[in-house]
């Protein structure tokens, strides 16, 4: 019979040589200290830094990084500065971060639509000290208004505004026949102006027709607001209003592009208006920098969103409302150093960089004066922003709400089967839309 | 001592030792080895598991402090939820384009790989190389492939007079073509499955054939086919269920798009998740789809499995 004991004496024998000495025990404590002491120095270390996301558009990039730079190196706490990690939107990726525990201090491109959803993952900007007031002084009261949260409270440092309005390619214009100096302004002279371009063999126009909710922004949602001067809900943000006159002369407008053959059924990869193959395209002022670069930017022009017929805009003399696609700034409540980050937001956001960003990237910061601020030179060299900046008193952002989402998804389904693809009439679309947004917002 | 004496086909061990070798096991410094599976294991696969069964029966968000209990409403409005069965259509509409297409191109790749045709090692790392390249970079660049008006394919059919197609803009085709492209992301891998397979039929058998008469059509027919039944259902369990866990490639070609005709179930538990913030419905949703992935399973292992013995 095998003797169990030397059978395993090989195995025995390995396991000798796992046994520890003294000195090795006396080894490893001491190296398993000095690691933990390290670690812990190293995070003690890291919390005097601060973690800034800031978007992914190249100008915003360079502006972003010469500020942090600039900040970095005579103040505290360092700010490690990076863009939003990639996916489908920031706020998707700003959700997955909440979940994950792994928000950064804080995120320059926060959309007013995603506050109400990060909930209390964002810090109450009104209980850090002196913030409230700094921020009224920058933008003015009436603005900073606009952005409180239903507890009257601001989440949320209102940043730079985007006014939504319609590029056009002028030489396309002349070869249709159409008169570059008197864009039209009605749905009427628009979708004649469209037939006129089609006609000419150019593209008249190709919004994306992608069903992300966030698509909306740039094709119906600012008509909408031209035509009806209300956001989607009412104020107390309980019942959806889009369901009237407003919401469905925007409608059937888009409905006629796409049934007249206005705009192609297309989700593209490079825009196609700064390749120079449509002739109109709807977007904020961000837009120019790939304009210049695609081209196409000494022939473009820039015109208010259409109205309908009967809109008192068409008798002139006022601009239409159009959609401001803000975005803003938050600090995240897993912030370890809150007032330090608030300090570098306010030099982020000080006046010599305020006019900065405006140079660098084209958008218009959110601060009171700053037309005067940069003086007229700077709107002789850059032509296109005159009418932004003049547009950008009359803009209308979105509902306080936290189902701001779920909305425009369901104003995107209405959008694609009514508008896109004539699944369905504007009258039962929108209708559908407006049922699935009471559910949403409990009426 | 007695008590210390070791019985017939018993260790002779000390009474402390014994107590502490039926606790830990003669070699205690085994557990070392299994510590890092079971970790994984309880981190990454159970801990999950039994939170998501938790969470699909509260109403849970990341954001709201109050998660309440409500048992099993999740389920119910699921069962209401015509978007949710919407997503599983198209899900199976996936899998009836992508499951016969994998396995049929799969073993004519294999049989044509396995013979001495030149440049095979080529090919066969050819293959290979989109199922070991990351899903987000290839559905990117099929994305443009697919483009309406600028994409490669639709230039190549107007080029040849053919109209372009709405590949991925057009609902009718959009699951189609999602599903054709996962399938040639993922054939590489059912390649070297049916290769391996193939290696393993003896040569014999083929030698028998010919003496017999068949020609090479028939050889395939009558011994390759059978002979990689086994094989072939592996391959069909295992594209079922990559099938049924489709996302990266809807999310990033079409957004679940257009008309919510690419909804997958995983998209949408994602839109539930991570834009709804509704994390209890979302894990119903995950819940439902785990169990229809094993009734699949086992489905297809009861039947094929019986014909492959």
């Amino acid at each position: 019979m095998t003797d169990h004991r030397d059978s395993g004496s090989d195995v025995d024998g390995t396991l000798q040589h796992l046994r520890l000495n003294r000195r090795d025990v006396i080894r490893g404590g001491v190296g398993l200290g000095l690691g933990t002491f390290l670690i812990a120095r190293g995070a003690a270390g890291a919390a005097d830094n601060v973690t800034f996301w800031y978007a992914t558009n190249p100008n915003e990039t360079d502006y972003a990084k010469a500020v942090v730079a600039a900040w970095n190196k005579s103040n505290k706490p360092q700010v490690n500065a990076q863009p939003v990690p990639a996916g489908n939107s920031t706020e998707e990726v700003v959700l997955a971060a909440i979940a994950a525990r792994t928000t950064p201090c804080a995120l320059a491109n926060v959309a007013p639509a995603a506050v109400p959803q990060f909930g209390n993952g964002l810090v109450d900007l009104s209980k850090v000290k002196d913030a409230e007031s700094f921020m009224v002084a920058r933008s003015g009261k009436s603005v900073i208004d606009q952005y409180r949260s239903t507890d009257g409270d601001l989440y949320q440092l209102p940043w730079k505004v985007n006014p939504v309005m319609v590029f056009f390619n002028k030489a396309m214009w002349s070869k249709a026949g159409l008169d570059a100096e008197k864009p039209p302004v009605t749905y009427t002279e628009a979708l004649d102006a469209m037939g006129k371009l089609k006609a000419a063999g150019i593209t008249p126009i190709e919004p994306t027709i992608d069903q992300t909710w966030y698509n909306r922004w740039f094709d119906w949602y600012p008509l909408y607001l031209a035509a009806g001067n209300k956001l989607l809900l009412d104020d107390k943000q309980s019942k959806a209003i889009f369901n009237d006159a407003a919401g469905k002369a925007s409608m059937t407008f888009w409905r006629d592009v796409y049934a007249k053959g206005y705009a192609p059924k297309a989700s593209w990869q490079q825009n196609p208006y700064d390749a120079g193959k449509v002739a109109m395209y709807i977007a904020g002022p961000w837009a120019i920098p790939d304009m210049e670069k695609g081209g196409v930017l000494k022939d473009t022009g820039v015109m208010p969103v259409w109205v309908p017929d009967d809109s008192p805009v068409a008798k002139g003399g006022t601009m239409p409302n159009t959609f401001a696609d803000t975005k803003n700034i938050g600090i995240f409540s897993t912030c370890d150093d809150k007032d330090g980050t608030w300090k570098f937001l306010e030099f982020y956001v000080s006046p010599e960089n305020d006019k900065k960003f405006f140079e660098m990237t084209q958008q218009i910061p959110l601060r009171q004066g700053i037309d005067q601020a940069m003086g007229q030179a700077f709107f002789t060299k850059n032509p296109l922003l005159e009418p932004f900046a003049k547009q950008a008193a009359h803009t209308l952002d979105v509902d306080p709400t936290a189902k701001s989402i779920d909305i425009f998804t369901a104003i995107s389904q209405a959008y694609q089967e009514c508008a896109i693809y004539s699944k369905s009439s504007v009258d039962d679309a929108l209708a559908k839309a407006e049922k699935t947004v009471n559910g949403l917002v409990g009426s | 001592m007695a008590s210390e004496q070791a019985t017939p086909g018993e260790l002779a061990i000390p009474r402390r030792s014994r107590f502490r070798f039926s606790t830990v096991g003669k070699h205690p410094v085994g557990y070392i080895f299994v510590v890092p599976y079971v970790a994984f294991f309880i981190s990454m696969i159970a801990y999950p598991l039994g939170f998501a069964i938790y969470l699909s029966f509260h109403q849970w968000s990341i954001v709201q402090s109050d998660k309440p209990y409500v048992g099993l409403d999740n389920f119910d409005r699921l069962i209401h939820d015509s978007l949710f069965w919407q997503s599983l259509r198209n899900t199976l509409k996936f899998l009836i384009v992508n499951v016969p297409v994998t396995v049929v191109v799969a073993l004519i790749l294999a049989v044509a790989l396995n013979r001495g045709i030149t440049g095979r090692a080529f090919f066969r790392t050819a293959y290979f190389l989109p199922y070991v390249t990351a899903g987000v970079v290839i559905a990117l660049i099929w994305k443009w492939m697919f483009s309406t008006d600028d994409g490669f394919i639709n230039n190549a059919l107007s080029n040849i007079g053919l109209p372009r197609i709405g590949w991925l803009t057009d609902p009718f085709w959009s699951m189609i073509t999602i599903a054709l492209m996962v399938a040639w992301k993922q054939m590489g891998f059912y390649v070297i499955l049916y290769l391996g397979g193939l290696q393993g039929i003896p040569q014999s058998l083929y030698e028998a054939a010919a003496v017999d008469g068949a020609n090479a059509f028939q050889r395939f027919i009558t011994i390759t086919i059978p002979q990689l039944r086994p094989i072939t259902l592996l391959v069909v369990i295992l594209s079922t269920i990559v099938g049924f866990q489709l996302f990266t490639e809807p999310y990033i070609m079409t957004g679940g798009g257009p008309l919510n005709s690419s909804l997958s179930v995983v998209l949408y538990i994602y839109q539930k998740a991570f834009q709804s913030l509704e994390f209890g419905y979302a894990a119903a949703i995950g819940m439902v789809l785990a169990a229809i992935i094993m009734i699949t399973a086992f489905i297809q292992r009861r039947f094929l499995g019986e014909s492959a013995a």
